[in-house]
This record gives C-alpha cells, sequence and structure tokens, in this order.
C-alpha cells in the first residue's frame, strides 16, 4: 500500500477527535457502546479491504474517470453527488466542532465568526490546491505531529490519574447488544481509505495490500478506540460520563505534565487536533469539490483560459460553513451528526454498487 | 510582463484588505488582565446568601528582586451562587479576571455536608477554568486560609501549589485531589473523595495532614493522621517517611519505597461477603529503639506486618461503619463482573456487610546504615 493511503486512514482516525464521535460513543457508554466498537474495528478493516483491492485494480483512475468509462450518466451524476454532499458534510461536522473546541477551551472571549473565518481562510487555498499538493500537505503535517503525538499519547496513557477500575468497569458491558449509533459513528473511524475515491488517479505505482498493513491499521485502530472510548471514561468515570460535552478534550485536561514547559498538556493536544482537523477538512471538501467540478463546470465563468468554477465552488462551501457555524446550536450538531453517521452504511453500500457497476461494465 | 502586473495588483489588494487587522483583535493583553490564583467559598453569613466567595488575586511585580513577599487582593462577595458572586466581582476588578491560572479551589468544609453538585457545576462547566484545580476543605474558612501568608513563601511563588503538586514537599500525608478527581469519585457509585484538609493556623502557615471523606448522602468523615497516611499509601500509592511500628517491645519507624495494594472478593453463597486485601510494601528501618540485628530481618518484617494489618483493618472497618467507601471496594466488586441490572445494588448491600481479610507482606531491604 502506498504510503499516503496510511496518512489518509490514520488521519481520519486521528481527527475523529474533533468530530462528535467520541461523545456519540460515551453516551452510550453502559448501553452497546463497546461491542458496537469491537464490531466497528471488524467492519472497518473490512471496508478497507474491499475498497482498496477494488482500487488496486484500477491504478491512476479515480472513480469519475471510471463512472464515465462504465456506466451510463444516470447512475454517475446522482452517485456523484450524494458522494459529494457526504464528503462535505463530513468536512463541515469537523469544522463546527473544532469551532466549538476553540470557543469553549482556547479562546472563550472571541468572536464565533472570527474563529470560524481564520481557519477558513486557510482551508480556502488548502483545498484549491491541486490534489498532489493535498497529499504533500498531508504527509507533512502527518510526519510533523508523529513526534508530539507520540509524546502526548504517551503522557495520557501513563497518567497517574487513569482510574483503572473505572475502565474495568467499561469493560464490564461488554455483555450488552451493540447499537447502531455507536456502531456507525465508529466505523467513520476507519473509512479514511475512501478518500481514494479521487486520489487514486495520483498514486500511479502498482499498489498490492497486505496482510501486515491491515493488522496495522486494526491496531491503530483500536489504540484509537481505546484513546476515544476508554481513556475519557478512566479519567472522568464511568457513571456521569454522559454529562461532558467534550468527554475528550475534559479528558485530555485532566492530564498534566509537571516539568513540561505547559503544565496544562490540553493545550498542546489542542494544537494537534486543530491541525489534523485542518488536514481532515481540507481532505474531505478537496475530494467534494473535486466530484462536483466533474458534474458542473460553468461556461460563464471561463474567462480567458481559466475557469473560475472552483473557485466559486469553494466559495460556496466555506459560505455554507460559515453560515452553518454560526446558526447552529451544541445540540443541534450533536442531533444532525447522528443523523449523518446513521446514514454511513447508505454511503457504503452506494460506493460498492457503484462498484460493481464499474467492474460489471469494464468486464463486457 | 502582463502576469506580473496582475499578481503585483494582486498582492497590493490583499495587502488593503489587511490594513484594518492591523488595529489588532480583541484579544486582551497580559497588561488588562489580573490573574486568579485561587478561588474560596465559603458559606454565606447575611440571610439568604448561600455562598461567599473569595478571589485571591496575584498582583503583578516588577521584578522578582525587587520585593521580598508577594502582594495579594483579595474580592469577596456574598450570592445566591458561585457565577452571580464571580459576575459581580466583575464589576469590583478594573481588569478581566482571567481563570486560567487558577489553581486553588478553597472550600470551607460547612458546605460539605450538603449536596456538592450545584457547587461543583460552576468549575467543571466553565472551560477556561482547569480541571487540574487542587480541590481542599479549608479550616476555619475558605477565606481565611487564602489570606495566609506563609513566612517560607517566596516572592513569585505560591506555597499552596507547592505542597499538592509533588514537585515541592512529598508526604504521605499530603492527598492531592484534583477537580476531575473529586467530580469522578463523588459522581461514581461506589467509591467516595477525599479531599486534603489545610488548617491555616494564626495566619502564617499551613498544616496540610488530614483528610476528610466526602459522599454523597453521607456525613463528612474527618480521617485522623494515621488514617490518612493510610488512605495516602494504598490508594495513591504515596510513599515516604513514618510508619510507627509499636510491637513486643520495638519501636521503630519504616519508610516504605513501594506500597501495592490488591483486592479479590470471595464470594460464597450462605456465607458472609469477604474481601482479599493483599498489601505488599518494600522499605527500610529509619528509627528503632533497639539495636537490631541484619539477619533477622524476617522477624521485623512479621512485627511490622502485624501491626500494620491491624491498622489497616481498623481502618477499613472504620469507615465501612461510617457508610463511606474512599477505597472503592463497590465500585471495584462492580469492575469485576459481567454488567447486570443486579450488579449496582448488589454493590451497596455488599458493602455494608463486607468482611475484610488483610493480608500485609512487608519486606525490610535493610535497617539502614546503623545495627
Amino acid at each position: 500500500m502506498s504510503r499516503f493511503l496510511y496518512y489518509f486512514i490514520f488521519i481520519n482516525m486521528l481527527a475523529t477527535i474533533t468530530t462528535p464521535v467520541p461523545r456519540l460513543l460515551l453516551l452510550r457508554a453502559g448501553d452497546g457502546a463497546l461491542t458496537a466498537t469491537l464490531l466497528s474495528i471488524v467492519a472497518g478493516v473490512l471496508f478497507t479491504y474491499i475498497t482498496v483491492s477494488f482500487f488496486i485494480q484500477f491504478t491512476g483512475q479515480d472513480i469519475i474517470e471510471l463512472l464515465t468509462e462504465h456506466t451510463s450518466s444516470w447512475i454517475r451524476i446522482p452517485v456523484t453527488l450524494f458522494f459529494t454532499v457526504m464528503w462535505f458534510l463530513a468536512g463541515t461536522i469537523t469544522l463546527v466542532m473544532t469551532v466549538f473546541l476553540l470557543i469553549t477551551f482556547l479562546t472563550p472571549l472571541m468572536s464565533i465568526y472570527t474563529i470560524t473565518l481564520s481557519i477558513l481562510v486557510t482551508v480556502f487555498f488548502g483545498v484549491l490546491l491541486k490534489s498532489k499538493s493535498v497529499l504533500y500537505t498531508l504527509e507533512i503535517v502527518f510526519v510533523l505531529s508523529i513526534p508530539v503525538g507520540t509524546i502526548m499519547f504517551f503522557k495520557l496513557f501513563t497518567s497517574n490519574e487513569l482510574d483503572f477500575d473505572q475502565v474495568r468497569l467499561a469493560l464490564m458491558h461488554i455483555n450488552t447488544l451493540p447499537d447502531y449509533t455507536a456502531f456507525t459513528s465508529s466505523t467513520f473511524m476507519f473509512i479514511g481509505c475512501a478518500n481514494l475515491i479521487v486520489f487514486n488517479k495520483y498514486l500511479k505505482e502498482k499498489q498490492y495490500i497486505s496482510k501486515w498493513s491491515l493488522v496495522m491499521i486494526s491496531i491503530f485502530g483500536v489504540f484509537m478506540i481505546i484513546n476515544s472510548y476508554l481513556i475519557p471514561i478512566g479519567l472522568s468515570g464511568f457513571d456521569q460520563i454522559d454529562q461532558f460535552l467534550f468527554p475528550w478534550t475534559s479528558a485530555a485536561d485532566a492530564v498534566r505534565m509537571k516539568f513540561g514547559f505547559i503544565e496544562r498538556v490540553v493545550f498542546i493536544f489542542m494544537f494537534l487536533f486543530v491541525t489534523t482537523s485542518f488536514v481532515s477538512i481540507i481532505i474531505h471538501w478537496h475530494v467534494a469539490y473535486k466530484l462536483l467540478l466533474s458534474v458542473f463546470r460553468w461556461k460563464f465563468l471561463q474567462i480567458k483560459q481559466k475557469n473560475y468554477t472552483p473557485y466559486l465552488i469553494v466559495l460556496i462551501f466555506c459560505s455554507i460553513g460559515m453560515w452553518v457555524t454560526s446558526q447552529i446550536t451544541q445540540n443541534q450538531l450533536y442531533e444532525y451528526s447522528k443523523y449523518y453517521y446513521n446514514v454511513l452504511p447508505l454511503f457504503v453500500a452506494v460506493l460498492f454498487l457503484s462498484m460493481l457497476a464499474i467492474k460489471k461494465g469494464a468486464a463486457s | 510582463m502582463k502576469s506580473i502586473r496582475t499578481a503585483s495588483m494582486l498582492i497590493a489588494l490583499i495587502m488593503i484588505f489587511l490594513l484594518p487587522i492591523l488595529s489588532g483583535c480583541s484579544y486582551k493583553g497580559i497588561d488588562k488582565r489580573s490573574f486568579v490564583v485561587g478561588i474560596g467559598v465559603d458559606p454565606g453569613e447575611e440571610p439568604g446568601k448561600k455562598f461567599k466567595v473569595t478571589l485571591k488575586i496575584a498582583k503583578p511585580i516588577s521584578s522578582l528582586k525587587a520585593v521580598t513577599a508577594n502582594e495579594y487582593a483579595y474580592l469577596t462577595h456574598e450570592s445566591d451562587s458561585v457565577a452571580e458572586a464571580i459576575r459581580y466581582l466583575d464589576t469590583k476588578a478594573d481588569k478581566v479576571l482571567d481563570f486560567s491560572q487558577a489553581k486553588i479551589l478553597a472550600l470551607n468544609p460547612d458546605l460539605l455536608s450538603q449536596e456538592l453538585f450545584d457547587l461543583m457545576d460552576y468549575f467543571v462547566r466553565r472551560g477556561d477554568i482547569q480541571l487540574l484545580l487542587y480541590v481542599l476543605a479549608a479550616k476555619p474558612s475558605a477565606e481565611e486560609v487564602l489570606r495566609v501568608q506563609p513566612t517560607l513563601e517566596a516572592a513569585g511563588e505560591n506555597s499552596l501549589y507547592n505542597y499538592f503538586d509533588e514537585t515541592g514537599t512529598e508526604s504521605p500525608f499530603v492527598t492531592t485531589t484534583f477537580l476531575f478527581e473529586f467530580r469522578r469519585d463523588y459522581d461514581t457509585k461506589g467509591l467516595s473523595t477525599v479531599l486534603p484538609i489545610v488548617n491555616g493556623v494564626d495566619g502564617k502557615n499551613f498544616t496540610v495532614n488530614h483528610g476528610l471523606v466526602l459522599k454523597d448522602g453521607e456525613e463528612p468523615v474527618e480521617l485522623n493522621l494515621l488514617e490518612t497516611k493510610l488512605y495516602n499509601s494504598l490508594k495513591k500509592n504515596a510513599s515516604g517517611f513514618g510508619y510507627q511500628i509499636n510491637n513486643k517491645g520495638y519501636k521503630f519507624t519504616l519508610t516504605f519505597d513501594r506500597i501495592k495494594m490488591k483486592t479479590k472478593f470471595l464470594l460464597k453463597p450462605g456465607e458472609k461477603p469477604r474481601v482479599l486485601v493483599k498489601i505488599k510494601a518494600v522499605g527500610v528501618v529509619n528509627e528503632s529503639n533497639k539495636v537490631l540485628q541484619l539477619n533477622k530481618l524476617n522477624y521485623y518484617n512479621k512485627i511490622s506486618e502485624e501491626e500494620i494489618t491491624e491498622q489497616v483493618k481498623n481502618l477499613f472497618e472504620d469507615l465501612q461503619e461510617k457508610n463511606v467507601d474512599p477505597f472503592g471496594f463497590g465500585l471495584k466488586y462492580r469492575a469485576t463482573r459481567l454488567h447486570t441490572d443486579r450488579v449496582l445494588d448488589d454493590s451497596k448491600a455488599i458493602y455494608s456487610e463486607l468482611e475484610f481479610d488483610v493480608k500485609v507482606v512487608i519486606q525490610l531491604k535493610s535497617v539502614g546504615a546503623l545495627q
């Protein structure tokens, strides 16, 4: 597997901290979240295996080309639009959550518009980068965050105040039936490789998928599930965990570095996760914009040799993002993102069906 | 050429748009903030007022060489809720009250016998107050403890911090309870939280060597010196000086490096529930009233074990009688069996009739530098 594929998968897992996933999991803590997460590891690895082994057969082609080549346009357009919406919403959820995190913990006095705007300006240019440059941005951010991330996770996992009895109590709820929302939202962690539908075009070398890569993905996935589910329970207690609106950040706030530069580790964590969420938004919106561009390319925006449709599309994305961030309440964010995660199985079904259609078209 | 011109035009345009930003953002500089270093909550003195909130605010100093002692300002207000009092205190200060550096939350013990949820609520709800706040029970009152100016305090430091952050004094008598821990343990069924009691003696010194066990719906239980020490060693893995043994004519003081506690429930139908508590401690002898023989270490182990077993057992039974559970036997019970609807109720029922089998293993490494 290409190293970029690992980055996609891992960044998607890391960025779940700045999505509502930890809270949605912890809301069902006594009620089937644990079994759901275990199931989601299996489902996620299976999804990765199927998707990657499909795209391996069509090296250097993205799904837009494949759909145009092998299917008719009445399949292509609705499928592309559906994917656009899914990817755009994934980015928007991360954006809104990041802004809420910043305004609650870092800059409670700052206006919500200023915060959103400062994120969106960077995202605007990030999304408009060439796909290849997006890949390199991803690589740089990922590599740079490894040292900080390693230290931080080490601190988090070896914290003295971590109460293992609470963790054990959470593990004792393994005999509950899996919860649907908990399952879909934790599966969201694993679907980073779905970004291949656009980025496969730029992975030119012949790929192959090995057992080891699947093992590595599962290990990292288990690690992230422990991180987003068991660590908050260990630090904030099992019985009242559903009262925390940002459970993971509150848990990270409970970790301190006695002799570090900053005693409150949460700020370094915030730095790390705001960076990864930036990249995550850029990737999601980049995919959405590429998909949308394959459907719409307006003639009237053609000025001389340059077509300005991409700018318009990304500007619309940013405006919607801004509007949503300023309008939505925290409750709505959790409610709506619950719907989003619940729709994920439909997305997987559509993706697999279109893969099947492409395969049939390619075979005939 | 043309492209260069368009590019420069574009850059110029962006520059013009960036001009208004030069006026700065709404971020308030450090000179416009006053840093709260401690928050104290007492019961209100006026009728109808529930809380009296005291804020300890650090005064800026020009340089560490120029001053010999710290100067603090204190703001006090009585109100029905903590948030309201702090909002009112905002109007007493000309600068923004910045809570991000606050590390002390002193609570009057009189407040602790009532329900604590509405008291804690404000501190956990505010995102900019750190969850790493040290919570303490302040005697005689929170305000007096905040107003103590210890003789040993140097300029630019806060001696109350040193007690709890394990970078200064490290003593098995000092319990460190962070705000998140306090909340977690208080909320958990089958566990009680323990706060350190800080005694502000005559405005000049602190003594921190007692603990206060809190449980929702129960009266607070004060731990004495020995009990506080045992709690800190067994539950918080604190180690250090000062375990007195007085058995069979020997009197020693032991220092432990490591203490470990393991519990196991033994439940047999028809019998009283029992819990096996295994404690392992490794240490050396510090002081003795008799000459000690190196080859008799096993004997010293044995007499120390007997003494500590009794102390621990007494502590457990005493706490059980008062229906508080700082060691979390109820939680341990819940955490060792698969979840059913009955586990929670069982854990409550079992704790009240639990019998403790305490087994202490002491491993003395040496008798010190002297026989």
